[in-house]
């Protein structure tokens, strides 16, 4: 938390905000007229003891003072308020910009950067992360310019009045800041076991509450609570503990701020009594000298929202300093794919895939087994290029898929995942996809998708809202419309995640139709989990010990492959399983 | 109830007190300004004067000292305390609502009201109430001690603090009425933004990533507007209560002012009235924006009340002790939304130590079957028994304690191996406990760094999926509970797994217990006992597979199309 960083986040939002920055500046340009307006009542009130001093008081001269409080008053709160709106303006609109930047540059970076943040994590960012930025924005920095600026024009006009009780005005100040060097010594003591106690706090209250149906299966409800207490008794402790070792300081934080009259009064009142000072400015310094400083007080409070905004500042840079791909050639005409050496790592240190070497040639349907773990799911986001390799090259048609243009590159190979993404728009618009297509093209995608008939069902046919509906489709029938979109795509080439869904049968038997229809004609990579569906392809790839060591037809593989011929055994092991209560019944 | 849980300690009360004292000694400062003035305007002041007005401020500010370190501290250690008891009035609260409302997403609610809300509320509270009180209170003494100079003053001053009441409450009205747009507002962008991201490979390579994404687009910008409106609704409340207090002040000068020019009021009295009514203007100020800050402690108030005030479950008025383990639903019928039947009186009998199947579309109700059986909800008609007994007047806990649960979500505890288990059976011995996982195939437990005592992590991420999986089977068969309700989903394991989890359950079924079980593949189930094939609410049919074959209805249809898939 060095202060250069600190500077760094806070210039950074400010280039963020772009051409919002000058609705910031002109808030920051306001409120210092406000603040400027706030010595007017004080100055009101010098003018007045003076008069009083003086002996001219009138009603007239008191009417006058009275027109001009409420007149400077007015402007003040004027400034103020247009301040604030001006802030937030600026703060909103900058909200926006940011949000679009990061959303436009997500849309760029390659996709494995994309996943391997969570969508919730990325979820925190996109809502929670960025509206921090408003507080700096729209508060802090408005409010900082006037905590300061309101003490630091009264002290000039202070100092013009009597520079040495304006010296001694500010005397509380360095006491304040030893004070506040101590209390952030002891309180950074503590920030280990803050963090550690908050950590502990959540994971027992989600494990408490999570696991609410098993606590009262097992009838643990005394134990687990105890547990729960205990997490709340340490959080309990640790606060007491930390109220006492630095609420004190705090305390007297405050307090000290006020500390000036004692020796304003002493200082001022034998100027006074001497005949250095008239009244009216011993009277200044005794009732103002001593109430100024406490407008800086919440500045204790600002620097805390400060490093909160920090914070949010960089979790956005975060996501902005991930390099992204631009750039390259158009997609090549020829289809076939070929890894040649590749290593891949993500980290730099633990090899997932190594010298892998493989050839899949155009219009193949090419089926890739392994255990979990072993780097299958690596090696399709290797060709699809979510990320790239560590070593080694992956060509299409010839062409490094590092010299495609990425948008290209995406757009011509669809991934399809067993999660099925449907947006809140039509039906019509998740075929669609933004292309502009009549609606008989629509319709022949979905009738090879084997959907058509179920979506003519439907009281709105095409035009149902998925938003509205969506929970009445079955994982299977989402599924069938993901892979209309895909047959209206026609992309070259095609790389299914396959796992066995929880679809029921017909509607697998379904699916697994459309499937077919989508592959036709295509080059297709098939993770496959359900290794009965190995037989129809063309070749089968192992993938074991992060490498590919056989590629062969079904019947050849199972007998140059050990793996391959374990899992089939096992897989028509675990497909005959019946249960039954005598508990036996397995056929090997 | 709900008071209680949100009243404050003796602790915090004092610390109130001893505050608001503090404010008032403060404000005592004026008066020994008032006593130099009239000795400065009766031109007989000395630095003797001077000398002893200091040490009586001095005398003052170390009495403001002690009591506002000693105040400020102990309010922190209530507030503490507030949450301390709050979280456990919340733990105890959640143990008693019925556990069909633990959806995913009101547990995450309650994780954050148990969490973030309480701090919120502790917050606020522990710094602003005191501030409040004693601001409060110092307002109106500076009033009543103004007024006794010139009542029309300590009047105008009182009018002043006054109108803060309409103000707070014009502002929440505000609030009210330009939050719940924001709150929609914000809702949506937060639904469009998770869209987006669950999406983002999909639009992408649809050429609908970034800014060609207008929907998203044009949510964001949207809400940035809704957002700025709702500032501009609520913001100026505050300065124009400013001004007003201002406006105040401005007359108590053209008053004091005038009263000195009639002989009413002495000079020093006018120039204290004037410190005064100055001094007020700024307590009020902070006043407001503690009273800002007030207003919304009462929404994570209302949070947290809100769960403390969900409904409970049943008290347990009988106690079931059935002989026999068979169900019976009797006209059953259940919906979670208002007209949104899942179970349409639906009746039918589950054998005692037999296996019974249910099959049927995702959605067709199997799992609301698994959820009434375990009490996780009532049913809106019909009734439930246990080996004759009725479940609808027992309480959960007596429901479960004869059930084992092996299900999709399996939850598992922050602890080792080995107490995972025990928590399910917590007489078992060792001996029993490693014949469970034995059995369950978990042998990979003894590879672990610390073999059966090895942290697990939460809800144990350390283990794999298909590791998981069997560590809720040994737990099961450990438990030896007369009724096994089984939806085990192996779809997401990879073959070895797969066959590792279906040996496990194989063995769970040979300790003969009346067994439910939900069948994503029919092969599996094809020597079941029985086999209830749901459909639209309702039981389609129901027989064994030779039965059902042979009646060439749903099941066989379902039959036919699973032997076609590869």
């Amino acid at each position: 938390m060095s202060n250069k960083k600190e500077k760094q986040g806070l210039s950074l939002l400010m280039k963020w905000a772009g051409k919002n920055k000058y609705y910031i500046y002109l808030s920051v340009f306001l409120a210092l007229l406000a603040s400027l307006c706030g010595i007017v009542p004080y100055y009101i009130f010098y003018r007045m003891i003076d008069c009083a001093v003086a002996g001219s008081l009138s009603a007239a001269y008191g009417l006058k003072l009275t027109e001009a409080l409420i007149l400077f008053t007015l402007i003040r709160v004027i400034c103020n308020g247009a301040a604030s709106l001006c802030s937030h303006k600026g703060a909103y609109n900058t909200l926006y910009d940011v949000r679009c930047m990061v959303t436009e540059h997500m849309a760029k970076m390659p996709m494995g950067a994309l996943n391997e943040r969570s969508i919730g994590e990325i979820k925190c960012v996109m809502n929670e992360d960025i509206e921090k930025l408003e507080l700096f924005l729209a508060h802090n920095l408005p409010e900082l310019v006037l905590y300061l600026s309101g003490p630091m024009v009264i002290f000039i006009w202070l100092f013009t009045i009597n520079n040495k009780l304006a010296l001694l005005s500010i005397l509380p100040l360095v006491f304040v800041v030893l004070v506040m060097i101590g209390m952030f010594a002891r309180f950074f003591k503590f920030m280990d076991d803050i963090n550690l106690s908050a950590g502990q706090l959540s994971a027992t209250v989600w494990e408490y509450v999570s696991g609410m149906r098993l606590i009262k299966a097992y009838n643990m409800s005394v134990s687990s609570f105890r547990k729960y207490s205990d997490a709340i008794e340490g959080q309990f402790s640790m606060w007491k503990a930390i109220a006492g070792a630095t609420g004190p300081f705090y305390a007297v934080y405050v307090v000290l701020l006020e500390c000036g009259i004692l020796f304003l009064v002493p200082a001022g009142g034998w100027l006074f009594v001497n005949g250095h000072i008239t009244a009216g400015v011993l009277l200044l310094f005794a009732f103002i000298g001593t109430q100024y400083l406490m407008d800086i007080r919440p500045l204790q409070e600002l620097s805390n929202n400060l490093s909160f905004a920090l914070n949010g500042v960089n979790r956005v840079k975060e996501i902005l300093d991930v390099p992204i791909f631009e750039g390259g050639v158009d997609f090549p005409k020829a289809h076939d794919i070929s890894l040649d050496n590749v290593s891949f790592s993500y980290d730099g240190k633990t090899m997932v895939l190594k010298d892998v070497n493989l050839h899949i040639r155009e219009g193949e349907k090419l089926a890739v087994v392994g255990a979990s773990g072993e780097g299958k799911s690596t090696l399709i986001q290797l060709i699809a290029r979510f990320y790239d390799v560590t070593s080694g090259v992956i060509r299409i048609g010839g062409v490094d898929v590092r010299d495609i243009k990425y948008e290209e590159l995406l757009n011509n190979i669809s991934v399809i995942f067993q999660n099925a993404f449907l947006t809140k728009g039509s039906i019509y618009e998740n075929i669609a996809m933004g292309q502009k297509t009549t609606l008989e093209e629509v319709r022949k995608a979905a009738r090879a998708a084997q959907i058509d008939d179920f979506i003519m069902t439907l009281p709105e046919g095409y035009n149902t809202k998925v938003g509205n509906f969506g929970g009445r489709f079955s994982g299977g029938q989402k599924q069938r419309i993901c892979i209309a979109r895909a047959i209206l795509k026609n992309s070259p080439i095609l790389i299914l995640d396959e796992a066995t869904s929880a679809a029921d049968p017909e509607n697998q038997v379904e699916i697994d139709k459309a499937i077919d229809n989508l592959c036709e004609g295509k080059t297709v990579i098939i993770v496959a989990h359900r290794l009965g569906i190995t037989e129809a392809c063309d070749r089968i790839a192992v993938v074991e010990n992060k490498s590919i060591y056989h590629v062969a037809p079904h019947k050849e593989l199972l007998d140059i492959s050990k793996y391959f011929r374990k899992s089939w055994l096992d897989y028509t092991a675990a497909r005959s399983i019946k249960y039954s209560i005598k508990g036996d019944k397995i056929n090997e | 109830m709900n008071n209680k849980a949100f009243s404050i300690g003796k602790g915090l009360k004092l610390a109130i007190f001893g505050t608001v004292l503090e404010g008032l000694l403060a404000g005592s400062n004026f008066f020994i300004l008032f006593q130099v003035l009239e000795l400065i305007f009766g031109k007989s002041i000395t630095f003797e004067d001077i000398k002893r007005t200091t040490l009586m401020l001095g005398i003052i500010f170390v009495l403001r000292l002690i009591l506002y370190t000693v105040s400020y501290t102990k309010s922190q250690i209530g507030g503490a305390l507030v949450s301390k008891n709050l979280r456990v009035t919340l733990g105890d609260k959640l143990r008693r609502i019925p556990l069909g409302a633990f959806t995913k997403q009101r547990i995450g609610y309650y994780i954050n009201a148990s969490t973030s809300e309480v701090a919120d509320y502790e917050q606020i509270l522990t710094h602003k109430l005191a501030d409040i009180t004693k601001y409060v209170v110092l307002l109106v003494a500076v009033s009543l001690y103004s007024a006794f100079m010139n009542i029309a003053v300590g009047l105008i001053m009182l009018v002043s603090l006054l109108l803060l009441i309409p103000t707070i409450q014009l502002s929440i009205r505000q609030v009210k009425k330009y939050g719940k747009a924001k709150n929609l507002a914000r809702e949506e962008n937060v639904s469009a933004i998770t869209e987006y991201l669950t999406g983002s490979q999909t639009l992408r390579s649809y050429g609908l990533a970034g800014e060609k994404n207008k929907s998203l687009r044009s949510s964001m910008k949207h809400y940035s507007n809704i957002s700025y409106q709702y500032e501009g609704a609520v913001v100026p409340i505050g300065f124009v209560y400013m001004f007003l207090a201002y406006v105040a002040a401005a007359a108590i000068i053209f008053i004091s002012v005038n009263g000195v020019v009639t002989g009413d009021l002495s000079i020093p009295e006018m120039i204290t009235i004037n410190m005064l009514s100055l001094y007020s203007c700024k307590v009020e100020a902070a006043l407001y924006v503690s009273l800002v800050a007030y207003r919304n402690l009462l929404i994570s108030k209302g949070k947290i009340a809100g769960i403390l005030m969900e409904n409970e479950e049943v008290k347990a008025k009988e106690v079931i002790n059935p002989k026999h383990f068979n169900i019976t639903f009797e006209n059953v019928s259940f919906a979670y939304e208002k007209d949104q039947a899942v179970l349409k009186n639906i009746s039918f009998e589950i054998p005692e130590n037999k296996i019974t199947a249910i099959v049927g579309e995702s959605g067709s109700g199997k799992s609301t079957i698994f959820n009434l059986i375990s009490k996780y909800y009532e049913p809106a008609s019909g009734r439930i028994y246990i080996g004759g007994e009725g479940i609808g007047s027992s309480s959960t806990e007596m429901v479960l304690s004869n059930i084992s649960m092996v299900d999709q979500d399996v939850f598992l505890f922050n602890d080792t191996v080995k107490n995972n288990l025990r928590f399910a059976a917590p007489k078992a011995s060792d001996e029993e406990i490693e014949n469970a996982l034995k059995q369950a195939n978990c042998d990979f437990v003894y590879g672990l760094e610390n073999g059966l005592n090895t942290l697990i992590g939460e809800n144990g991420n350390k283990l794999s999926g298909g590791e998981r999986q069997r560590i809720s089977v040994a737990r099961a068969i450990l438990r030896n509970s007369p009724i096994v309700l089984l939806d085990e989903a192996t779809s997401s394991l990879d073959i070895e797994n797969e066959l590792l989890v279906k040996k496990a359950v194989l063995n769970l079924l040979k300790t003969k217990r009346t067994v439910v079980m939900i069948a994503h593949t029919l092969p599996i189930i094809q020597l079941a006992d029985q086999i209830l094939v749901v459909k639209d609410g309702g039981i389609a049919e129901s027989g064994t597979h030779d039965e059902l074959l042979a009646k060439n209805g749903a099941y066989a249809a379902m039959w036919q199309a699973s032997s076609k898939l590869k």
